[in-house]
């Protein structure tokens, strides 16, 4: 037999041969051989860059300022956000807006004197990239509840 | 019959496949043991981001979540976090605080009216190599202790120290059980010893707490529990701040649990700070 097909029984060694060396190859990597060393994750001075995914302008009637806060809080409440409306420290003028869920996130300045409401729409974690539809999906929501506001005007930018 | 240029060739084909194999194999072999190294540290890296800076418990009375719950929105307004609290009614409500520093978490249990709130840097945000410095956290821990006693019934157990025992296989636990009740005793201190289990029936796990007056400590353990481990926790108890009687007395009774601890045979004490 093994003189009949010389050919066929090399190549059956040559695998057998390389089978039996890999296990022991394997083995012996295991309990003799050192862990390649890993390189560290460089981790940044400042915080990763995080370009806004939307750009949302709102313009009210500034006398409207409590039915446009309202309508963000529903809009929060409708798409499980944490929310803060807050005058900043500096200014009555202007107001700090963030909107903060674990995916996504809202941060802007609301200014009383002219109505304007500029907010940026986020991947809150900056190495994330959640689909742009989700983001369109919930500004869909937040257009209709920003139209219920009388005179307002809303425009998103890419 | 085979001619011997023809053996020596198998032979010299089987080895070639050994020289290759092992080649590949110890390779391989390295790839993989590099492949767990990595897994291992990246996963105790991520453990150690997810570690909360700073945990309380505040316990109230029936009927004044909502009062606790406005305070909390206060606090949330004033230190420029945003804030939203659920309903799982009728299980818990969940509390959580986003700003871009720091973000803190919490459950407000129902039946219990204990509500556990834990500080955390916010890691998506704050890049791992500038932590928050510690006292950002306590001054806001200090002012949400403030907003939080407005409630008149509101009492804030926050852990101080946390003694933990890595234990052999040779471990009784009755040791460690004798050593805190000579500590009860000496000090004159209520100790209370229970058995509980989440099958009434069963009962396998034992719960340890020693109560005196702005503190307890406490530890339990379940027969089942594969980790040798044992954690015993000392915390304050408190309505506006603690008294410095209480902070005095539980750290004294940390250091002194400590050294008894540290003679139990087999046993290895590594005091965790909160």
């Amino acid at each position: 037999m093994l003189a009949k097909r010389p050919k066929l029984f090399m190549t059956i060694f040559l695998f057998l041969g390389g089978f039996i060396g890999l296990l022991f190859g394997c083995v012996l990597a295991l309990f003799i051989a050192n862990a390649k060393p890993i390189e560290k994750d460089s981790t940044p001075l400042t915080p990763l860059p995080n370009p806004a995914i939307r750009t949302i302008t709102i313009t009210i009637d500034p006398e409207r300022k409590d039915e446009l806060f309202t309508r963000l809080e529903k809009f929060a409440d409708m798409w499980r956000y944490a929310i803060l409306i807050a005058p900043t420290r500096s200014s009555e003028n202007e107001y700090v807006v963030s909107l903060y869920r674990i995916d996504m996130k809202m941060a802007g300045s609301y200014f009383a004197d002219s109505g304007i409401l500029e907010l940026g729409f986020y991947n809150t974690n900056p190495k994330s990239r959640n689909p742009q539809s989700f983001f369109d999906n919930e500004l869909k929501d937040f257009e209709d509840l920003i139209n219920e506001i009388p005179n307002s005007n809303y425009s998103v930018q890419k | 019959m085979l001619t011997k240029s023809t053996r020596l060739t198998m032979i010299g084909f089987l080895l070639l496949g050994i020289v290759l194999g092992l080649f590949v194999g110890y390779e391989g072999g390295i790839v993989v043991k590099t492949s767990v190294k990595e897994m291992l540290q990246n996963s105790k890296e991520s453990a150690e981001k997810g570690l909360p800076i700073k945990s309380v418990t505040i316990t109230i009375q029936a009927g004044q979540e909502e009062l606790l719950f406005e305070q909390f929105r206060k606090f949330a307004q004033k230190n420029f976090f945003a804030i939203r609290i659920t309903s799982f009614k009728p299980s818990s409500y969940d509390i959580e605080m986003w700003r871009e520093d720091i973000n803190i978490g919490g459950l407000f249990w129902i039946d219990t009216k204990t509500l556990s709130l834990s500080f955390h840097n916010n890691h998506f945000e704050q890049p791992v190599s500038q932590p928050i410095s510690e006292s950002v956290f306590d001054d806001l821990m200090n002012d949400l202790q403030t907003f939080i006693s407005e409630v008149p019934s509101a009492i804030t157990t926050e852990r101080r120290h946390r003694l933990i025992i890595t234990t052999t296989d040779n471990w009784r636990n009755e040791e460690l059980l004798a050593q805190m009740k000579a500590l009860a005793e000496k000090h004159s201190l209520k100790y209370e010893f229970s058995f509980y289990d989440s099958d009434p029936s069963d009962n396998r796990c034992l719960d340890v707490e020693i109560h005196g007056e702005g503190f307890h400590i406490t530890t339990s353990d379940c027969e089942r529990d594969t980790i040798e481990d044992f954690n015993i926790d000392f915390y304050l108890d408190y309505h506006k701040t603690p008294t410095a009687t209480s902070e005095e007395t539980l750290d004294k009774l940390f250091d002194e649990l400590k050294s008894l601890l540290g003679n139990i045979d087999n046993a290895t004490v590594v005091n965790e700070q909160p």
